[in-house]
């Protein structure tokens, strides 16, 4: 159908005037939500952890290094995909995971149709993917993450474990808050993604499994002096 | 009475002949019903959030046309394609023609009622494209053949054995009642499929038409993975499932998933703004959105109209004790429960129109719903509707006329009164009867009926001593 | 105490308690007059037509309607209802039906707003917390839905019961569900109807009361009906019945 008649139909019907509340003009107000740093990063904390994330603090840079290579030891194994360096909130990242004898694969999918399968299936082995934030939102213990250039989709996707580095200057208390202070975020990237805790399910008599398409665990690593 | 009414009560009767799948549905709406109310408790701002709600949804509906042609110039201008889709013929051609026209065999599919509700599945299977649903319930749904039973959980009837049974049978696996093995086998299915799918599809849970952005709600991730691993991305939107702004879709996100499950969030709100620009690392080359009216547009301008605020949340579902009964595929729609028994009339017609009558009209839907749709009222309309087109049996409009008649002369309600103890005195055992006649025997399959008192109210008042 | 003028009161009594329970009428009238009302009955009263409305018999409902609000026209004071449900039907769908009717569009408006459910007259009106009454009974009170949902009536009920002298009373298990009644439904979707109703005597017989107290005469005898059928003893009594203190 095209698209004048499609809506033409749409406007008749608004004509008859049925709708209860017809001429609505929308009560949403921002609730203003501010709280000092330490309370925001304690409930970030409490919520991520109440749907299974796993957080960690690291005071400074070096900390947090060490706290990724901890994670990516014991696993199966390797190889990782991450955010582009420059994108990360610490420094020579892909540098560090190197001389620790970590394999980085590069997360950038080719425009071609064989190779991007090929791509794909190849990045499906990675055990791990790494990844900054651009926020968190305190009242669900979630982060967000866009996909600008050299912050793919696929490494907060793929791997069983996805590793987020988050800085407290990120953490908003709610997101409201958040989206009135970045209103952008929601255009700027093809996609703006809320992550709350690993993946789960409970479609099978109402059990709850974790991971079942996207990772099974979730680390975040909170950056900053706390 | 109509065929297709019979088999909406045979349908019912061999929901309550099956104690045990009753169970397993009334003990998963529950469960779903109770998480909702504890989260609800744990949100001071539940009732304030749910008033935006509601007047998000009714600023959007009644400038519906404005906003999907703010959404369309939006959606276009990123590079993604719209399509208008008057009805489920032409959204399956349009789909097809894609798929047909960039060599699509294998479509990886999230779960989308939608979609259901247009069986667009049959549509490209048709055309000999494999499709594969990657939601774990409607996975299992089309291995085993069947159909889903509830909008949010489309396993709530069936047991972990059953699930064992159709992977052991479809998967060639051994058999497992574990959901956390089940749920293993699951992935590693599934992860070949969406790497290797040509095509994605999904729903829109909403678009947002300030920016042309579209929002995928899931908790196991197939949602991000079937737009961002295969080269296509199609997702096919109800017209009407429209907000404003981001700030809009924010609200309505808080609603949702506490609505659903009882959390605060899904695990992936996942927003999508048109296909993969210059520079970024992965996502889809194509996005196509079809904007679906399918019967909506009559909808919004009835007095039916109402029912559009859904957000398929499914909380009425799991607060309908009807619905607690008979469970999901008894109603015989994609749409069951309070919210389908209205929608399902008007999107696919007279067969349908026995459902706004199951309902005993209790409120424990209007209770829950987070927009606060008037559904009760609603099902009377739907009733009311069906009275104005004739549509009735000939022994409840002839029993109505005789009531009515009756009610309106208090000689004759006297009288009736009088006629009713007559045949209690005669009739009553021990001032109960254990049968009742014709149409009204449905009362005595489950229960007695009483005598009427040998001296009414008004036979009492005047003559209070024989009392 | 001093002596207070008694105020008129018209009571709606309902069919089903005019036809099937009279005694809940006699009850309502007892309180009533004990507690400074003088009751009038206006016998030209029928039914408030609900039964049409819920089936979507909007032209018969709308008789009815005119009809209830002809009988109730001159008289004077609140209209006291002994059930949930005709209360809502008059309060809420009253004025709705009838908002096209030139003549009858005000005075359903006048009717529905002098109009009371029997627990919420007594609480919300008169003020009264305790009756004087007294019922010597293992009970437990099932919710009516209409005026649980549509009225609001949780306190009411609740604070008038637990007044009542050598009262138990057992909570009932979900006791928000509904018990399956809901009019027409109870036969036009008997065996919908009758798996709500064996939930919900379960749930009665769970609490070991030898007493159910509800509100609504049309869900009484849908659940005193099933109890029966069951071969149970257990009575269920209207609760103006337990607070007029019989038994």
């Amino acid at each position: 159908m095209k698209r004048a008649h499609f809506l033409q139909k749409v406007s008749s019907a608004i004509g008859n005037r049925t709708l209860p509340d017809q001429d609505e003009t929308s009560t949403r107000q921002n609730t203003p939500a501010t709280a000092d740093l330490q309370t925001l990063i304690n409930k970030f904390i409490e919520e991520a952890n109440a749907v299974k994330a796993e957080t960690h603090l690291a005071s400074n840079d070096e900390v947090a290094l060490q706290t990724v290579i901890q994670l990516l030891n014991n696993q199966t194994n390797n190889k990782y995909m991450s955010w582009d360096d420059s994108c990360l909130p610490i420094k020579n990242l892909e540098q560090r995971l190197d001389s620790a004898n970590y394999l980085r694969y590069q997360s950038t999918v080719p425009r071609d149709t064989m190779e991007r399968t090929r791509t794909h299936i190849k990045l499906a082995e990675v055990s791990v993917g790494i990844t900054g934030c651009n926020a968190a939102l305190a009242d669900t213990g979630s982060i967000v993450l866009e996909s600008k250039p050299g912050q793919g989709r696929l490494s907060s996707l793929l791997p069983a474990i996805h590793i987020a580095l988050l800085t407290t200057d990120q953490i908003y208390p709610t997101m409201e808050s958040y989206i009135k202070a970045q209103p952008e975020a929601g255009y700027r990237s093809s996609n703006l993604i809320i992550v709350t805790g690993p993946s789960r399910t409970a479609d099978i008599t109402q059990t709850l499994t974790l991971g079942v398409h996207g990772p099974g665990t979730l680390h975040i690593i909170i950056v900053g002096n706390v | 009475m109509a065929a297709t009414e019979l088999s909406f009560y045979d349908r019912i009767s061999d929901a309550l002949a099956n104690p045990d799948g009753q169970l397993a549905i009334a003990a998963g709406a529950k469960a779903k019903y109770d998480n909702r109310a504890r989260a609800m408790s744990e949100f001071p701002s539940m009732e304030m959030t749910r008033d935006r709600a509601r007047s998000i949804r009714a600023h959007t509906l009644s400038q519906l046309d404005k906003f999907l042609a703010e959404f369309a110039d939006n959606v276009e201008a990123l590079g993604g394609h719209i399509f208008w889709a008057k009805n489920a013929q032409e959204c399956n051609q349009y789909i097809n023609e894609i798929a047909r026209a960039k060599d699509v065999q294998l479509v990886a599919k999230a779960k989308s009622m939608l979609t259901e509700e247009i069986s667009l599945n049959q549509s490209l299977e048709t055309s000999g494209i494999d499709v594969v649903e990657t939601d774990l319930g409607e996975f299992i749904v089309q291995l085993s053949g069947d159909k889903p039973s509830h909008i949010i959980a489309p396993i709530l009837h069936m047991t972990r054995e059953d699930v064992g049974n159709v992977f052991q049978e479809k998967l060639n696996v051994p058999f497992s009642d574990d959901p956390a093995t089940l749920n293993a086998i699951a992935r590693a299915h599934m992860r070949e499929i969406f790497l290797k799918a040509d095509m994605g599809i999904s729903g829109v849970n909403f678009g947002v038409s300030e920016s042309g952005a579209i929002c995928l709600v899931t908790n196991e991730g197939n949602g991000r993975l079937i737009s961002t691993a295969p080269r296509i991305h199609v997702a096919v939107m109800g017209m009407e499932r429209l907000v404003p702004t981001l700030a809009d879709l924010s609200i309505m996100l808080q609603l949702l998933a506490r609505s659903a499950t009882g959390q605060k969030l899904s695990v992936y709100s996942n927003i999508l703004c048109g296909p993969r620009r210059k520079n970024e690392s992965d996502g889809p080359e194509e996005l196509h959105i079809v904007i679906l009216d399918n019967g909506r547009s009559e909808i919004l301008g009835s007095a039916l109209s109402e029912i559009l605020y859904c957000i398929r949340c499914g909380a009425c579902l799991n607060a309908c004790p009807v619905f607690h009964s008979i469970g999901g595929h008894a109603y015989g729609s994609v749409y069951p429960g309070p919210v389908g028994s209205v929608l399902s009339p008007l999107l696919f017609g007279d067969p349908w129109n026995p459902l706004p009558h199951a309902s005993s009209l209790c409120g424990a839907c209007k209770e829950v719903c987070p927009v606060d749709i008037d559904l009760p009222g609603l099902l009377l309309k739907s009733r009311s509707q069906q009275i104005t087109k004739g549509k009735s049996p000939l022994w409840m409009q002839l029993s109505q006329w005789i009531y009515a008649i009756t009610s309106c002369n208090p000689i004759l309600f006297g009288l009736a009164l009088r006629s009713g103890q007559v045949v209690s005195r005669l009739l009553a055992y021990d001032g109960w009867f254990t049968t009742l006649p014709g149409p009204l025997q449905g009362w005595s399959t489950h229960r007695d009926f009483p005598a009427l008192a040998q001296k009414s109210f008004r036979q009492l008042w005047d003559k209070p001593s024989q009392g | 105490m001093t002596k207070t003028k008694k105020s008129i009161t018209q009571l709606l009594v309902t069919c089903m308690v005019d036809a099937i329970r009279p005694q809940v009428g006699t009850a309502v009238k007892t309180i009533l007059n004990k507690n400074g009302c003088e009751v009038e009955f206006p016998k030209q009263q029928t039914c408030c037509g609900q039964p049409a409305f819920n089936a979507g018999f909007l032209k018969q409902a709308r008789a009815m309607a005119r009809h209830t609000i002809d009988v109730f026209t001159n008289t004077s004071g609140p209209v006291v209802v002994p059930s949930g449900s005709c209360t809502d039907m008059i309060v809420h769908h009253y004025p709705e039906l009838l908002k096209s009717d030139p003549v009858y569009s005000s005075k359903a408006k006048k009717l529905s707003d002098r109009t009371y459910e029997f627990t919420q007259f007594l609480v919300d009106k008169l003020g009264l917390t305790n009756v004087g009454a007294k019922y010597n009974g293992n009970t437990t009170y099932h919710p009516c839905c209409h005026g649980l949902r549509n009225l609001n009536l949780v306190q009411q009920p609740s604070t008038l019961l637990d007044n009542v002298e050598d009262l138990e009373q057992v909570v009932l298990p979900c006791a928000e569900e509904c018990c399956g009644f809901g009019g027409l439904f109870s036969v036009r979707m008997s065996e919908i109807s009758g798996a709500m109703l064996d939930k919900k005597l379960s749930h009665v017989e769970e609490t070991g009361a030898n007493v159910l107290i509800a509100g609504d005469v049309g869900c009484i005898i849908h659940m005193q009906g099933g109890l029966r059928r069951r071969g149970s003893n257990i009575q269920v009594k209207h609760i103006a019945e337990i607070l007029n203190g019989c038994d």
